[in-house]
């Protein structure tokens, strides 16, 4: 089996993931006690008018009708229509779907570039001023709420300084670079203190490798032992992690959204939760779980090209 | 009055109305004016400018026609306390056309602006949607055929330029506006007319067709006129008929789109027009180029985005990516001071009818007792609550009824803050050595927290154990639907000035148990009866002062306070203005460039 | 075929299945981290325990005429919005959020540990079925995952013990699923096989015992993650009930007057990233002492 045999079984085992999803998804958010119906009208509605929403959302029917009614449509490949915003999920899912990619691959960058050169140094250099500085600093950040990272950041550079704007997304994709900036630092920093960690211990693991000695007794220059033995081996942890972390992302930016009032999907469904709104739960869960399972297929792919050791 | 002042001076004018027509003892004045902000050595002044005014309220005799001695301000309104505004001679006489704007445009034309607030409207379909987040925003998009003035206090033309009552109380004929357009050029028709109030009256959906019920008949005799006749006599009617949902939708565009499409696509007469609508997102309402007020609206845009987060809306203000903050509690009470001082921001606060209380479920033992109700009004410390919460911007509350609506007895004596009588009461009653009882809240509600738990230790002094329990705002309201709470914290503002709306929420059982409290008193719901179809505003007043005085008796809410509207806004903005009873008024909005 | 990730990095020891003890204490002194560590969280709880006799108000009591009022002498941490000492309700805070950590750790812990164990050993439909189970459990978002437990159950510290028990087991379960996988097959659990030892009974004796260690050192980090959870929670007002003093509630009731009192938001913040760091030291210094001899 190769590589491209591979993917597509791990593509294949996708569909029964999904299928799951669909249900844990379709029954727990109905399982949330309250009346959907009032969600969407208010207390002071009135009773014909509850259900009518009732019977338009196809609440009236029996569970199991209405779980196939949603897997039909999704064989369709039609994901529904918002019963809080009328239109269809997709249109305001997709955009705000954007924003928050937008965070996470904004994040994978900023946490690469905090994470490797620092890493790498903190290894080099073990056991130094610099080190245990890195070190110290990344246990602090590890464990600081990011909500209240976010404030800060808000406090000192947006309102103190005014470097960067407050909230918001920004127009252009170099506004949004600049709009984006705290947010996605706030995430890595809670990220890139792993991965340093990571780095920096698989880093020390693998120079005591005696493939590694061999290298250098073969006379090999420094670099190339550093980039092609050392650094190629010890990324594989780092690489995992970071990949397991942006897994984590999707759907976890919530909090950040919610600090910076970003239109992102995680807020979104966050308060889709609250608005009872069960199509956009459950087109926005199956999506981030979609994207959940590639990202995890592309970590190990990578991992597959960088562990010689790896078979399919 | 000049610029540093910070209070709206519309205020100010209504506030003095009030003062001279007896509405309101100089001792309210002053308390109220300071709630909203005016200094000192202003309110003297105005206390002596208006020197001598009386506490009894002495009602303007004439009703019609403008220029009575009693108008205090310019322009031509005339102030008619605690009148019903028609019929009051009940010799048929027409309403002259009062100017339905006080002052010219001041402010400069053009330009757009930017204001944010933390929720989205949902529903902007007069009829079947609920909750201030649409009303405030599609009132400036409809109009109807009465507007109530800037004071809340009186009745103006709207559509109709004047209207006229038969001697029998039961045939309104209003003769309408010529000329007026829809934003999209059409003309307004009287079939537009009819079939909006009849849609507004007959759709079972909506939870506002009680303000309609007794209307029999509408008619167009002409292409002028509008006849409505009423199955009995009626005396909130044309109060009802200036309620959002009467607003006047074109016929022709609910035919084309379908009037599902309402909930998000206008077509209406008012000085905006909706242009765009990104759910969740922002909606932009650009100048109606064809309304019938000229020189009006003075802006070409507004732009209302969605900030959920009060730091964000905030920073963004005083950064000046937005020109203010306007969504309903928006603004925390606590940055006021702060916003008041930073010099490009102004804070204005406006009169409201936002009235904040706590339904207690009278069918849970033991607030069953009127005896323990009692108690907890006494023992619940509103000074403190307004100081510490609300940092001083609200006014203790003492009534059902809003402070300074139509019929609000302002000298009702209802619960200062007394804990010796409240352990007095609560050892008259069944529970004398206190008991537990849960105090439900909305979660994520930072406010109804902090008086939560303000309340638990007030409370705990009577030996009344408060388990505060924050609910998701669906469980929440669906618990307050089904009864399934014993405390609740909740509020009202009033859509119209005659209290028939409160008292039909909180009096008469119909529609919400009376606030799902449970507590009905025959003899208040016949008080209520008789108050809509008595038009004579003395014999008026007397029976909602009675209502009043049962209502607090019998204690089936804690009364607590009512709070003004707060708005925060750049400088650069100008006349703004937030009507009383809840909506934005932007027709005379403008911005500096 | 499956990366496992938990194969290249586990920590399983000897290959004599039993640990040598006379040198794990001189390790474990030697060992900065886990003495600094252990020795501060001991501290910690000591000072949650005598919460209060430190404290020099009563966490609940309202003081009216003291709002936000800055640190001073008679409150070290300040007052907040309803004039409660801020410096106590952080003492007695620590009770809380301690407690939280840890209940919530314990129910993953537990259920990661069987699911895992029974994955890893067995094998088969075992295997399967529950990786299945993982699967789906993990490409689920997990906030939004836990939320909607949460509210399903409605807002509380209860009903977040729930949630994560039911989400966050998935990563015990590879852990230990993975130590187990390579263990299995090593000489020693041939051998007690061999003299007829039941299936519980290596896996009592002689599998859990090694392959335990990378979860607890995980659990470490989890726990300073669910005290952060729990302020999450409450920032997005699903957490604790007010009047309770939990350093995340305290975060969020402080998030609007972060600007004109900063101290109300700031200071249980700074509890939670101590407590964080503590955890953390215990963490890295468990990983240390755990790790196979370097030659």
């Amino acid at each position: 089996m190769g590589r491209g045999q591979y993917i597509l079984r791990r593509l294949v085992q996708m569909i029964p993931v999904l299928l799951g999803i669909t249900v844990i998804v379709f029954f727990l958010i109905r399982a949330i006690p309250g009346d959907p119906a009032i969600a969407m009208l208010g207390e002071r509605a009135t009773e014909p008018a509850l259900e009518r929403m009732r019977h338009a959302m196809g609440l009236d029917k029996p569970l199991y009708v209405q779980y196939a009614y949603f897997m039909r449509d999704l064989a369709k490949l039609d994901l529904g229509k918002s019963t809080r915003y009328g239109v269809p999920v997709t249109e305001i899912l997709f955009t705000r779907l954007r924003v928050s990619l937008f965070v996470v691959v904004y994040t994978t960058v900023l946490t690469t570039l905090l994470s490797l050169p620092l890493g790498i140094l903190a290894a080099l250099k073990k056991d130094s001023l610099f080190d245990n500085i890195v070190r110290s600093a990344m246990m602090v950040t590890l464990v600081m709420p990011s909500f209240w990272v976010g404030i800060m950041f808000i406090i000192l550079f947006s309102v103190k300084l005014g470097i960067f704007p407050v909230s918001g997304y920004g127009t252009g994709f170099l506004g949004h670079l600049h709009h984006l900036f705290l947010p996605s630092l706030t995430i890595s920093l809670t990220i890139a203190p792993i991965l340093i960690r990571a780095l920096r211990n698989s880093i020390l693991e693998v120079m005591n490798q005696d493939y590694v000695k061999t290298a250098r007794a073969k006379g090999l220059a420094e670099q190339s032992v550093m980039t092609v033995h050392v650094l190629r081996n010890a990324l594989i942890p780092a690489v995992t992690l970071l990949g397991i972390s942006i897994g984590g992302l999707m759907g976890g930016t919530v909090i950040t959204e919610k600090v910076f009032a970003l239109p992102g999907a995680g807020a979104l469904l966050i308060d889709s939760i609250t608005a009872r709104d069960y199509a956009m739960l459950q087109a926005g869960t199956l999506v981030f779980a979609c994207l959940v399972i590639l990202v995890n297929l592309a970590t190990d792919i990578i991992y597959s090209f960088l562990d010689p050791r790896v078979r399919f | 009055m000049g610029k540093d002042y910070l209070v709206n001076e519309r205020w100010i004018d209504a506030l003095t109305a009030h003062l001279q027509a007896g509405h309101l003892s100089r001792r309210d004045f002053v308390k109220r004016a300071t709630v909203l902000g005016l200094s000192a050595p202003a309110i003297s002044a105005i206390l002596v400018a208006c020197g001598g005014s009386s506490e009894k309220a002495t009602s303007t005799t004439a009703p019609s026609t403008g220029g009575t001695s009693a108008t205090p301000t310019s322009g031509g309104v005339t102030i008619n306390q605690n009148v019903t505004p028609t019929a009051a001679s009940g010799s048929g006489s027409a309403v002259a056309a009062l100017s339905p704007t006080a002052a010219a445009p001041t402010g400069a034309a053009g330009g757009a602006v930017k204001f944010s607030r933390q929720v989205d409207a949902e529903n902007l379909d007069p009829v079947i949607q609920d909750g201030n987040i649409n009303i405030w925003v599609f009132m400036s998009i409809y109009d109807q055929l009465i507007r109530v003035d800037e004071k809340g206090i009186d009745l103006l033309p709207g559509l109709a330029t004047d209207w006229s009552v038969s001697a029998d109380n039961l045939t309104y004929t209003f003769n309408i506006r010529e000329g007026v357009k829809y934003s999209d050029g059409s003309d307004l028709k009287m079939e537009d007319i009819t079939w909006s109030i009849e849609r507004a009256r007959d759709t079972k959906e909506s939870p506002w067709n009680f303000t309609l019920v007794q209307v029999k008949d509408v008619q167009a005799p002409d292409d002028k006129t509008i006849v409505i006749t009423l199955n009995q006599p009626w005396s909130p009617f044309l109060s009802d008929i200036s309620m959002f949902n009467s607003s006047i939708v074109s016929k022709a565009f609910a035919d084309k789109v379908g009037v599902a499409a309402l909930v998000d696509q206008c077509m209406g007469t008012g000085p905006f027009a909706l242009k765009d609508w990104k759910k969740a997102e922002a909606m932009t309402l650009v100048k109606n180029a064809h309304y019938w007020e000229t020189g009006l609206p003075l802006l070409d845009q507004i732009t209302l985005t969605v900030v959920p987060d009060v730091n964000a809306q905030i920073l963004q203000l005083q950064g000046g990516e937005v020109d203010g903050v306007i969504g309903q509690g928006d603004v925390p009470f606590n940055r006021i001071a702060d916003l008041e001082k930073d010099p490009k921001l102004q804070v204005i606060k406006s009169l409201s009818t936002y009235n904040n209380f706590m339904v207690l479920q009278t069918q849970h033992t033991p607030l069953d007792d009127v005896d323990v109700r009692q108690a907890l009004n006494y023992a619940t410390d509103k000074q403190a609550i307004i100081k510490t919460i609300l940092f001083g911007v609200a006014e203790e509350s003492n009534s059902f009824m809003p402070n300074g609506s139509l019929f609000w007895n302002a000298d009702q004596v209802a619960y200062p803050f007394d804990l010796d009588k409240a352990k007095e009461a609560i050892g008259k009653s069944k529970s004398p050595n206190g008991f537990d009882i849960e105090i439900q809240t909305r979660s994520g509600n930072d406010q109804q927290s902090a008086i939560a738990t303000v309340i638990k230790d007030m409370w705990s002094k009577i030996n009344v154990n408060v388990t505060i329990s924050p609910l998701e705002a669906t469980v929440q309201r669906q618990n307050y639907r089904d009864e399934k709470f014993a405390i609740q914290i909740t509020g009202w503002t009033n859509d119209i000035i005659d209290p028939d709306e409160i008292v039909s929420y909180a009096i008469l059982p119909e529609s919400t148990n009376n606030y799902h409290t449970g507590w009905i008193d025959q003899h208040a719901i016949d008080l209520a009866n008789q108050g809509r179809t008595e038009h004579d505003p003395d014999k008026r007043r007397a029976i909602y002062y009675e209502i009043q005085q049962i209502h607090r008796d019998a204690a089936p809410w804690v009364y607590l306070y009512v709070v003004p509207y707060v708005d925060a806004l750049s400088k650069k903005v100008q006349g703004f203005f937030h009507h009383p009873m809840g909506q934005f008024d932007f027709r005379k909005t403008s911005i500096e460039s | 075929m499956t990366v496992d990730t938990s194969q290249t990095m586990s920590l399983a020891g000897s290959e004599h299945g039993v640990r040598k003890p006379r040198s794990a204490w001189d390790r474990a002194r030697r060992n900065r981290n886990l003495m600094l560590g252990l020795g501060l969280f001991a501290l910690l709880v000591l000072i949650a325990i005598a919460a209060p006799l430190l404290a020099p108000f009563d966490p609940f009591a309202l003081d009216y005429g003291n709002t936000l009022q800055p640190p001073s002498l008679a409150h070290l941490f300040g007052t907040d919005h309803l004039g409660r000492d801020i410096f106590s309700r952080v003492l007695f805070g620590a009770r809380i959020d301690l407690r939280v950590g840890i209940i919530s750790v314990i129910s993953p812990f537990i259920i990661g540990m069987v699911l895992g164990s029974l994955a890893g050993f067995y094998g088969g439909w075992a295997d399967t079925y529950i990786m299945r189970l993982v699967d789906v459990v993990q490409a689920f978002p997990f906030l939004i995952l836990v939320i909607a437990i949460v509210a399903v159950r409605g807002p509380g510290l209860q009903n977040m013990y729930i949630a994560v028990a039911l989400v966050a087991w998935i990563v015990y379960a590879r852990l230990v699923r993975g130590e187990i996988l390579v263990e299995k097959n090593k000489e020693y659990v041939q051998a007690a096989r061999a003299i007829g030892s039941t299936d519980w009974r290596i896996m009592r004796r002689h599998l859990l015992p090694n392959v335990i260690t990378t979860s607890v050192v995980y659990a470490m980090a989890d726990i300073a993650l669910y005290i952060l959870l729990a302020a999450a929670l409450s920032f997005l007002g699903l957490g604790a009930k007010p009047p309770t003093p939990e350093w995340g509630v305290m975060i969020t009731e402080g998030r609007q007057y972060i600007t004109t009192a900063w101290w109300i938001s700031a200071l249980p913040g700074l509890a939670i990233v101590l407590t964080g760091i503590i955890l953390s030291l215990i963490g890295d210094g468990l990983a240390d002492f755990l790790r196979p001899e370097r030659r």
